[in-house]
């Protein structure tokens, strides 16, 4: 693999996913599938030309890309997708394993829009706004009947993680997290969710770590 | 034995030289011509710019390249400027992007060709700190296209906003990088700080 600031995602199968970004020799982003024990499966160039964040979608790997701005799956029934058949297949939100997807939708700095969707029809949404400027956001997934979104705010000095548990009637749960990110990593890959149990990627000049934040038991 | 062993040293002499003008090889492609003195310069022409430059590599200390879509030296040791490679640093990308001068004091605007070796005097943290005539710093929650974000050791200018908050970001990255477009999230990240060029016109 080129070493570059990839993003990884691990299949329910075992099967691993490496997205690896543009490099000097290889002028397109290029995704990666492995077996459980680490041999290749396949390789495949994405159909745009950047990638913001790789995820698993009910099919397998499904990639966030510009300038399509679109989730693209990369793969069906373990067979890779070519360019074509991605681009035909894109979504505006994030596939889920239920047939539904998210959509995150930013109106300027200060508002923050997200919808779960069953086809074309919204089945609930949220407005989350901020006087402090919204950055990122870094992962928008259904726990349950919620949603977990962590999302970044930041001033031209400071930056923190805001991490969000929605319900039907709000927000049920709400907390701040350090960032450290004393290292570069890929861009929207720094939370992931497990069960009831966030992870955080960190690093320090000591070197990396995960922490893991225990969310309340859902409804 | 004389004979064979000063075939073998002046041969070994001879590998070497050729290794230290490999060096050298694609600057002997660039020019220094006197850029073009201009009265416009759109953010849109920013970006085609910064476009075209994508995938002609990566050089510290650089800023010359062709329009072949390719690093002719890809394997240079990173963070040697005498290797000569081609492609510009992230400085030097955004100084010719931006069309600047080369005198810090003029705030005018330069056209300078993809094959002029031009670097200008500016390191990413000149650029962060709004060093020069031409630049200043501005608030990173209103930084646009062709705005860019600055560390102490990086500069990355904005190609367009994007979805979840992030940017993508047209930017010399590093060797193994070389230049293209990335999606980053320098806008929130407190080590970089919004700078722009003045004088845009439209």
């Amino acid at each position: 693999m080129s070493g570059g600031l990839a993003d990884f995602a691990v299949e329910p199968d075992g099967t691993m996913d490496v997205l690896e970004p543009p490099n000097r020799l290889t002028p397109a982003p290029l995704l990666r599938s492995f077996r459980s024990d680490g041999t290749a499966r396949w390789t495949q160039r994405l159909a745009d030309r950047t990638w913001a964040k790789l995820a698993v979608g009910p099919e397998g790997p499904t990639v966030l890309q510009q300038p399509s701005e679109q989730w693209l799956p990369a793969a069906e029934q373990g067979t890779a997708l070519y360019r074509g058949a991605q681009a035909a297949r894109g979504r505006p939100g994030r596939p889920l394993a239920n047939g539904r997807e998210v959509v995150v939708d930013r109106v300027g700095s200060s508002e923050l829009r997200i919808a779960e969707l069953a086809g074309n029809a919204v089945v609930r949404s949220w407005r989350v706004t901020s006087e402090t400027p919204l950055g990122e956001v870094q992962l928008a997934e259904p726990r349950g009947n919620e949603l977990v979104v962590v999302l970044k705010t930041y001033t031209d000095e400071r930056a923190e993680y805001v991490v969000l548990v929605l319900r039907q009637r709000g927000s049920a749960e709400r907390f701040s997290v350090e960032p450290s990110e004393w290292a570069e990593s890929a861009p929207l890959a720094r939370f992931r969710l497990a069960g009831s149990s966030l992870y955080q990627l960190g690093s320090t000049a000591a070197g990396a770590f995960v922490d893991r934040f225990d969310l309340k038991e859902s409804r | 034995m004389k004979i064979f062993l000063l075939a073998l040293g002046a041969g070994l002499l001879l590998a070497g030289a050729n290794g230290a003008q490999a060096y050298h090889r694609f600057w002997t492609n660039c020019n220094y011509d006197s850029p073009t003195f201009m009265t416009t310069m759109t953010r849109d022409a920013g970006q085609s710019y910064a476009n075209a430059a994508r995938y002609e590599g990566y050089q510290w200390g650089g800023g010359c390249w062709n329009y072949d879509d390719v690093d002719s030296y890809p394997s240079d040791a990173p963070g040697d400027p005498s290797t000569h490679g081609e492609g510009g640093d992230c400085s030097g990308l955004t100084f010719k992007t931006w069309r600047e001068s080369t005198d810090e004091w003029r705030d005018g605007r330069y056209y300078w060709r993809a094959l002029r070796n031009v670097h200008g005097p500016y390191t990413a943290g000149d650029f962060k700190n709004g060093v020069g005539a031409p630049n200043h710093v501005v608030a990173k929650a209103t930084a646009g296209v062709m705005d860019a974000f600055a560390s102490s050791s990086h500069i990355g200018m904005v190609f367009t906003r994007s979805l979840y908050g992030g940017d993508q970001i047209v930017e010399a990255k590093c060797e193994a990088c070389g230049t293209n477009i990335f999606y980053r999230t320098y806008r929130s990240d407190p080590s970089y700080g919004g700078v722009a060029r003045w004088g845009w016109t439209g």
